[in-house]
């Protein structure tokens, strides 16, 4: 899990090896198609189980050692462009699924990144 | 038999030079427009005082998170021209006009349907209004006297949507199916506006009593009297235009994973060691105290000055930054030119759908109409097949009164990439052309011009050239010239043209709700 750092909404840490599950959600801004890219390496989408039966598009990486550059870009295929995109980590515990929101995109600013520092 | 023709050559000409005289907007008016924005967000920030205020003051301020694009062009502009934005710039920036994004659809009907008196359509399209459109179709330029139609369409979750105050695309965040059912529904209704020709006559049984109860009775008696079709109207199959389509999703699957990964590479190459930097910790440290103290006056310049030096850290950190920047800001254009052409396709791709229209004028009628877009190039194609069956039908006669063939061809003029944008004058006008074909099997009443005509059995053709203009704040100015076989269509001296205003509450409601 990612543990976020007070004071810095766009940094976080994690222990290095540990696997991070990531996804997005399309509010109100078209196909929910994002792109994930970590530590200089693109991240293949799948469908996540969100609880409940739902799924939303994600990728999962495994955090490497070191202050590394997470990143996601979103499509937006509204007409007109507007809408948002929500980014949010999966993490589970047990039978629990909680979906902690990472930040967001909207049209005119499709790319989001963030720095993960693995400990 | 004569046919007759028009031109409406100087409102076409002043909306051709109103559409091509645009200036080219630099750079610099989105650089302005972004820092604009930061200016107003520090102030909002600063404005409600609370413990996390320096965190909020970060996130604006984080770009290599946030507003990377919009940092790597301020940073290139500047190593080219010496600086990014001047005050000037920053006072002369304007925001781009969204509605004009919505008014630039070409397939969307707003007003009344061929089959209403006071329209100015040959053909009914098959998408309608996500949320309430109204149209006000006057059918007489010439004549003083002429049927003035009011045409209420809207999407029944869109409308309540609306009601209920979503936005215009959080809306569309409902993936339920009955809700992705009725999305295609719309429905409309078409009512006769009051005249001196058009005297209410209201019964003493609906007024007895007095008080709201009898006036609102009678206001709905008014309104019932007014009505003068109704339409219901759904696209079958595959709503093939919906970005959500299973085509869709693989075509943008393929942009992210092409395009899209190639823009968030070159966005890594071009900020990560910056990102990482302590050097970049501590200008954001420097930056947050500053922002929080500075008079509010000053706020714009610290944010330029602040923004120049998180310029030189970079070049300082990355010795290649401003190369690197380069080619993410072509990066990102070849993105968004893929983009485009991934919703062109999608908007390109072929709609049926099939209405019901119920007349109640005279003895009753219905229509029922199939409907077929499709794009070829820029032109937006329409066709039509419907048959009209009345409800009082003669014993021995054909079962429907007409059948009509109709078919338009529309295209917006001006530059495609200006669509919506800024400095686009009132917008592009779009060009149509239609042809009408129909088969009356005995005398009807048939609607053109604003009027309705008692027209005796056999063929039917029109054609119409129509030149619709964008007015601003959702409004559409449609102006046509016809031509017929049917000389009782056409009775002027020269001249038959038609006149309407049509009004897309889409293009509002996008201006008002997030």
């Amino acid at each position: 899990m990612l543990m976020s750092v007070p004071g810095k909404p766009f940094f976080f840490k994690a222990p290095t090896g540990a696997a991070v599950t990531v996804v997005s959600l399309s509010h109100g801004a078209g196909a929910n198609e994002p792109a994930f890219r970590y530590a200089g390496q693109a991240l293949a989408v799948s469908p996540v189980s969100v609880g409940a039966g739902l799924t939303q598009p994600g990728a999962t990486f495994v955090v490497l050692k070191g202050r590394r550059r997470l990143s996601a870009l979103a499509p937006f295929a509204t007409q007109p462009p507007r809408g948002e995109f929500f980014f949010q980590e999966v993490v589970v515990n047990g039978a629990n699924i909680f979906l902690v929101l990472l930040g967001s995109v909207v049209p005119g600013d499709p790319i989001i990144a963030w720095t993960v520092e693995g400990l | 038999v004569r046919s007759r023709l028009t031109a409406t050559v100087v409102a076409a000409a002043m909306v051709l030079v109103a559409s091509t005289a645009f200036a080219d907007e630099p750079a610099a008016n989105d650089l302005a427009l972004e820092i604009r924005r930061i200016v107003d967000a520090v102030r909002a920030i600063r404005a409600t005082p609370s413990l996390d205020q320096a965190e909020r003051l970060r996130g604006e301020i984080e770009f290599t998170s946030r507003r990377q694009a919009f940092f790597l062009l301020y940073a290139t502009l500047r190593h080219e021209w010496g600086s990014a934005v001047t005050p000037a710039n920053l006072a002369a920036a304007r925001p781009p006009d969204l509605a004009r994004v919505e008014q630039a659809r070409t397939d969307v009907q707003p007003g009344s349907t061929a089959s209403a008196s006071g329209t100015s359509s040959l053909v009914s399209k098959g998408s309608g209004p996500s949320y309430f459109a109204a149209a006000i179709e006057n059918g007489a330029l010439v004549r003083e006297a002429g049927a003035t139609t009011t045409t209420f369409q809207g999407n029944v979750v869109g409308v309540f949507d609306a009601l209920s105050s979503k936005g215009y695309v959080t809306s569309y965040a409902d993936d339920s199916r009955f809700a992705r059912f009725m999305r295609r529904v719309s429905v409309a209704v078409t009512l006769r506006n009051g005249g001196p020709d058009d005297a209410v006559v209201i019964d003493e049984a609906e007024t007895s009593g007095g008080g709201l109860g009898a006036a609102a009775r009678e206001a709905i008696a008014r309104a019932d009297r007014r009505v003068e079709q109704y339409v219901i109207r759904t696209v079958v199959g595959r709503n093939r235009r919906d970005p959500r389509d299973e085509d869709n999703r693989d075509a943008l699957r393929k942009l992210m994973d092409g395009p899209g990964q190639d823009l968030l590479k070159a966005f890594e190459d071009a900020l990560e060691p910056l990102q990482i930097s302590d050097e970049y910790e501590a200008w954001i440290g420097g930056a947050v105290a500053e922002l929080r103290t500075v008079p509010l006056p000053r706020l714009e310049g610290t944010v330029v000055r602040q923004l120049n030096a998180l310029c030189d850290i970079a070049a300082r950190v990355d010795a290649r930054f401003l190369a690197h920047a380069a080619v993410a800001q072509e990066s990102y254009a070849s993105f968004a030119s893929a983009r485009s052409a991934v919703l062109e396709a999608i908007e390109r791709r072929p709609l049926f759908a099939v209405e019901l229209v119920r007349q109640r004028r005279d003895a009753g009628a219905s229509t029922l109409r199939f409907i077929g877009e499709m794009q070829k190039g820029r032109w937006d194609l329409t066709f039509n097949a419907a048959v009209t069956s009345e409800d009082d039908r003669p014993n021995g006669g054909p079962w429907y009164r007409d059948i009509q063939v109709a078919a338009e061809a529309g295209r917006p003029l001006g530059n495609r990439f200006r669509r919506g944008q800024p400095g686009n004058g009132m917008g592009d006008p779009v060009l149509t052309f239609g042809f009408l074909f129909e088969r009356l099997t005995k005398s009807a009443t048939v609607s053109f011009g604003g009027r309705d005509l008692a027209v005796p059995e056999g063929n039917l053709y029109i054609g119409q050239a129509r030149i619709t203009m964008p007015m601003g704040g959702g409004m559409k100015l449609p102006l046509s010239l016809s031509a017929s076989n049917r000389t009782e269509l056409l009775d002027e001296a020269q001249i038959r043209a038609n006149v309407g205003f049509t009004f897309n509450f889409d293009a509002v409601a996008s201006l008002f709700k997030p």
